[in-house]
């Protein structure tokens, strides 16, 4: 059992979650994510490790209410326990000195990315964080992300705060000022995609976090498959970081898709929570 | 009188009292809005019908201007059009509208799949209404492509601890149409509209839940909200339906007709069919048949049951088994027991099946225990019984043990109507119920005692003048029987409460005095779908009782599995759901629902209401009907080989029935030392045999088991 020291809603529908579990804040590098079951019968769900600390033995993550099993994890609340944690999981992003490092966030990337960000800032890189949201409402960390970045760039849908559109802006970013080293992004398969896209020709290295359903999240089951550069991998062990021109992104869309049907059947209910 | 106005340089000839909205229709003038909704009051609240008028400096609300003579009137000029697109902006600045204007919005279809489940909105993807809702229009209409007003999002919490639907007030225009048809159209104030200026919101009185604020979840609100505030839990994610199928609610007797909305052959929800006059539902039609019907339990395909454990079968050998079963049976030993809310058609073929195929006389149905002693004078009643709509004929109306708080609030409505015409609503109930607040008279005597107070009024309006009473109850009863007595229509209304009470032989002899000493229009309102059709059949008579060990096939049409069965005998169960505890040794038939099959009911005016096959059925299920005539061809007997449901119709429309047929020899499954009486109580609002608290979630708080 693992207690939840903080659980809440900080923009519509993204809630943040802290637990006690020291083994995982001693150890987690950035990158890396933890599964989590709310209860013992429980979906495993894997989520990202966006801000740690060792000394209090405690782990954040952020994660956007899409089903089930993250709509009653938003039920549950300080001092509730969740059946088991797991991690660290997954390789660590690669950190190195590569110069100018772009970094970006969406949707529970605006979290996820600010430990990839402090990581490369603290190893001496200039980074610039651009996040993006639907609306100003909708964007969070910016005052924690501004502590690691060089440059804060805030994209949202309705222009309400910075630059007004989607990830096209990036085009634009990447033609203004010297052009970057590396280029990471964290968010939905739409925005790794659409960025992968964007970057393409100027032919900069861009990596992407790849969020596939798991299970088990060590190789076992297979459920995470991705073809990169024309071979299959698992997100859990191989990944989940991978060379964004390299990924198969239709495939990846469709088995997304794959339990959707029972995805909304869990939900196809009634009652009263 | 005739009016002349000129609307957008047409002249036109308009009826004093309308509404220049209303005139701008009628002539094929298109003004757009947003808080107007059909059959509700004018608000004006939203402004988006704002019209110019020659002379006047201001700009007023076409749903609220009247006409007047020699008006001029320009409904788009570029002023009203202008304010239109602000007023547009304004709302869209408090509402989750980044989507609305996106330039990448094309590719999220494809690619947003799976936040379309998000547990709270930020935008048309993940609303309810997408694709439906009033403002994707608006924007549409006016080519919006930006906002231009800093935006707010209230982040209010999303009221989801109430059944069947959600609530989200961030993405709420304050339109009050749900707070207006609330209190309009079903004489509820579940809703208001609480605080003020940046702070208003609809709500329920002091913020309550909407189960403590007393709503009855008839889904109203649901229907005319134009925008995702209030959405259906099942129904969040499915989008628009692609068809509609009108057919006929089988969950009481009422008949309401209902449009089931359907998408991808699922039933994916359920409204009034308003196009047949149906304007609203009980939260039985209006909620509970998407899950009911899709319930992931449904019977697929045949089983078969014996000691070893289970077997899927194929239809060929269930057929067989069933036939053999039956042809082997000692004369007498086998029985069957089907439920009155099986259509006319399964009726039919099921009586005529007992008789002919497995040459018995032993059919029964549940509600014979239901209803008991008093089945005799209930049958008797139903000669008389009137459609709901002679309401409007009364000056008194007499609730006998209805209550219409989480059933037949249609009714409910309808007793409000005839109140706010004039007429006098009493009611007679021990507990507390959906009428103690409206009537003008609550005769609430104590639990059991509710034939004395009928006895009373039968006596009072037989002696006809004022007694000397000491009681309270008694004197309460006087001033009641006074009522009647001057009165000019009087209708009785008998809930479900009084059909299935106890003590429903007494209370239903006192009824038939009382409407034969008052000449009352009678209303009958039992829970079963069918009971009507039932007794037409001929399946539903008094019962006498004898012994139950002696059968060697029962036969289940729609009935669940009576415990204490002592002999064991070989059960065909055939229902729509798996039965709920092991059966020894069977068969298990799948059988469709009514949104799968064609047919007909008796609603509780004894009147026809059609059912249509609007989705298939799971697997192989088939029609119960047609189940049973697969077996008679099997055991070879003639008369079974009806193509569909209109052969069968036909031909039970020409049948006489008298009930004396089935009289004799009666299988003992109600005898009382089974318990069977508690078995058939626990099954008030089911369907099926299957109590609707077990099938769908949300009941499960209104009719706790």
């Amino acid at each position: 059992m693992v207690k939840i020291l903080e659980n809440k809603m900080i923009v519509p529908n993204i809630c943040t979650i802290t637990v006690f579990a020291p083994e995982i804040a001693g150890s987690v590098k950035a990158g890396q994510f933890a599964i989590l079951r709310v209860d013992e019968d429980g979906e495993r769900i894997p989520l990202t490790v966006s801000d740690w600390d060792a000394e209090r033995g405690t782990i954040t993550m952020v994660y956007v209410m899409v089903g089930k099993t993250t709509q009653k994890l938003a039920t549950l609340t300080t001092n509730d326990t969740l059946a088991t944690v797991v991690g660290p999981l997954g390789n660590p992003m690669e950190i190195d000195l590569f110069g100018k490092v772009i970094c970006i966030g969406g949707c529970y990337g605006n979290a996820s990315i600010y430990p990839i960000a402090r990581a490369l800032k603290e190893k001496g890189n200039r980074v610039t964080s651009i996040i993006e949201g639907r609306s100003s409402y909708m964007l969070y960390w910016q005052e924690k992300l501004k502590t690691v970045s060089d440059q804060l760039i805030v994209i949202t849908r309705d222009g309400s705060q910075g630059k007004a559109g989607h990830i096209g802006n990036l085009k634009s970013i990447l033609a203004a000022g010297t052009p970057p080293d590396r280029v990471i992004v964290n968010g939905c398969n739409y925005l790794m995609m659409r960025a992968a896209q964007e970057t393409l020709p100027f032919k900069i290295k861009t990596i992407v976090s790849l969020n596939t359903l798991m299970i088990d999240g060590t190789g076992m089951c297979g459920v995470c498959r991705v073809t990169v550069n024309s071979s299959t991998k698992f997100a859990c062990v191989d990944g989940p970081h991978f060379d964004a021109h390299e990924v198969d992104w239709d495939e990846l869309a469709q088995r997304r898709k794959a339990y959707l049907s029972e995805e909304v059947q869990t939900l196809r209910s009634s009652m009263a929570q | 009188m005739s009016l002349q106005i000129t609307i957008d340089g047409r002249s036109l000839s308009v009826e004093k009292g309308q509404t220049l909205l209303q005139v701008a229709r009628e002539n094929g003038i298109d003004i757009p809005t947003l808080c107007d909704f059909p059959g509700l009051p004018s608000h004006g609240s939203c402004r988006m019908c704002v019209v110019e008028i020659e002379g006047r400096s201001n700009t007023p609300t076409a749903c609220t201007t009247l006409a007047e003579d020699g008006m001029v009137v320009q409904t788009n000029s570029p002023i009203v059009q202008a304010q239109r697109i602000e007023l547009l902006k304004l709302l869209l600045s408090e509402h989750t509208s980044s989507c609305l204007i996106c330039t990448e919005k094309s590719h999220c279809d494809e690619c947003m799949v799976t936040l379309r489940k998000a547990g709270v909105t930020t935008g048309c993807r993940s609303c309810s209404m997408d694709g439906a809702c009033a403002l994707q229009d608006l924007v549409e209409r006016f080519g919006i492509t930006e906002i231009g007003y800093p935006v707010r999002y209230r982040m209010l919490p999303v009221q989801k601890q109430d059944p069947f639907f959600d609530r989200d007030y961030n993405l709420c225009i304050l339109c009050e149409r749900c707070v207006r048809v609330c209190e309009e159209n079903h004489f509820s104030s579940t809703l208001t509209l609480a605080g003020r200026g940046t702070d208003a919101i609809v709500s329920t009185a002091f913020g309550r839940t909407h189960i403590e604020a007393g709503c009855s979840f008839c889904g109203a609100c649901v229907e005319v909200c134009p925008t995702g505030t209030l959405s259906e839990k099942t129904r969040k994610w499915d989008g628009k339906p692609e068809r509609e199928v009108s057919t006929t609610c089988p969950l009481c007797s009422l008949g309401c007709q209902i449009d089931l909305l359907v998408k991808n052959d699922m039933v994916i929800g359920s409204l009034p069919a308003h196009a047949s006059g149906s304007d609203m539902l009980c939260v039985k039609g209006r909620f509970g048949i998407t899950e009911l019907v899709n319930h992931p339990t449904r019977l697929g395909h045949p089983i078969a049951v014996n000691r070893e454990g289970s077997l899927p079968v194929s239809w060929e050998q269930a057929i067989e088994a069933a036939a053999e079963k039956i042809s082997s049976c000692a004369p007498g030993k086998y029985g069957m027991l089907i439920s009155a809310d099986c259509s006319n058609e399964t009726l039919y073929v099921a009586r005529k099946f007992v008789r002919e195929a497995a040459r018995s006389n032993h059919l029964r149905t549940s509600s014979t225990a239901l209803y008991g002693d008093g089945l005799p004078v209930l049958q008797r009643l139903y000669g008389l019984a009137q459609p709901l709509s002679v309401l409007s004929e009364a000056d008194i109306i007499l609730c006998l043990g209805f209550d219409g708080t989480y059933a037949q609030s249609v009714v409910d409505v309808g007793l409000h109507r005839a109140k706010k015409h004039g007429a006098k609503l009493v009611t007679l109930n021990a507990n507390e119920h959906s009428l103690s607040k409206a009537a003008d008279e609550w005769l609430r005597p104590e639990p059991g005692e509710e034939a004395d107070v009928i006895e009373m009024l039968v006596e009072n309006t037989r002696m006809g003048e004022q007694q000397n009473r000491l009681s309270p109850i008694a004197s309460q009863a006087q001033r009641v029987s006074d009522m009647l007595l001057k009165s000019r229509q009087a209708i009785i209304l008998l809930g479900p409460a009084f059909l299935t009470h106890p003590d429903n032989l007494f209370l239903l002899k006192a009824v038939e005095r009382l409407v034969a000493q008052t000449a009352a229009q009678l209303i009958i309102l039992p829970d079963s779908a069918n009971l009507a059709g039932a007794f037409r059949t001929g399946i539903i008579t008094p019962a006498t009782t004898a012994g139950l060990q002696d059968l060697e096939v029962l036969h289940l049409v729609g009935e669940t599995v009576p415990p204490h069965l002592p002999d064991q005998p070989f059960i065909l169960y055939q229902n729509i759901y798996p039965p709920r505890r092991d059966l020894p040794a069977g068969l298990i038939l799948p059988a469709a629902a009514f949104t799968e099959e064609d047919g007909t009911f008796l609603d509780h005016a004894g009147r026809t209401r059609s059912i249509q096959r609007a989705v298939p059925a799971p697997g192989e299920a088939l029609p119960s009907w047609q189940i049973l005539c697969r077996i008679a061809r099997k055991l070879g007997v003639a008369g079974f080989d009806y193509e569909n449901a209109a052969q069968v119709r036909a031909e039970y429309e020409t049948t006489g029935f008298t009930g004396a047929d089935f009289a004799i020899s009666v299988p003992g499954l109600l005898q009382p030392g089974l318990d069977v009486f508690q078995w058939v109580r626990r099954e008030d609002h089911a369907y099926m045999g299957f109590p609707l608290g077990t099938l769908v979630a949300g009941f499960r708080r209104l009719y706790p088991e």
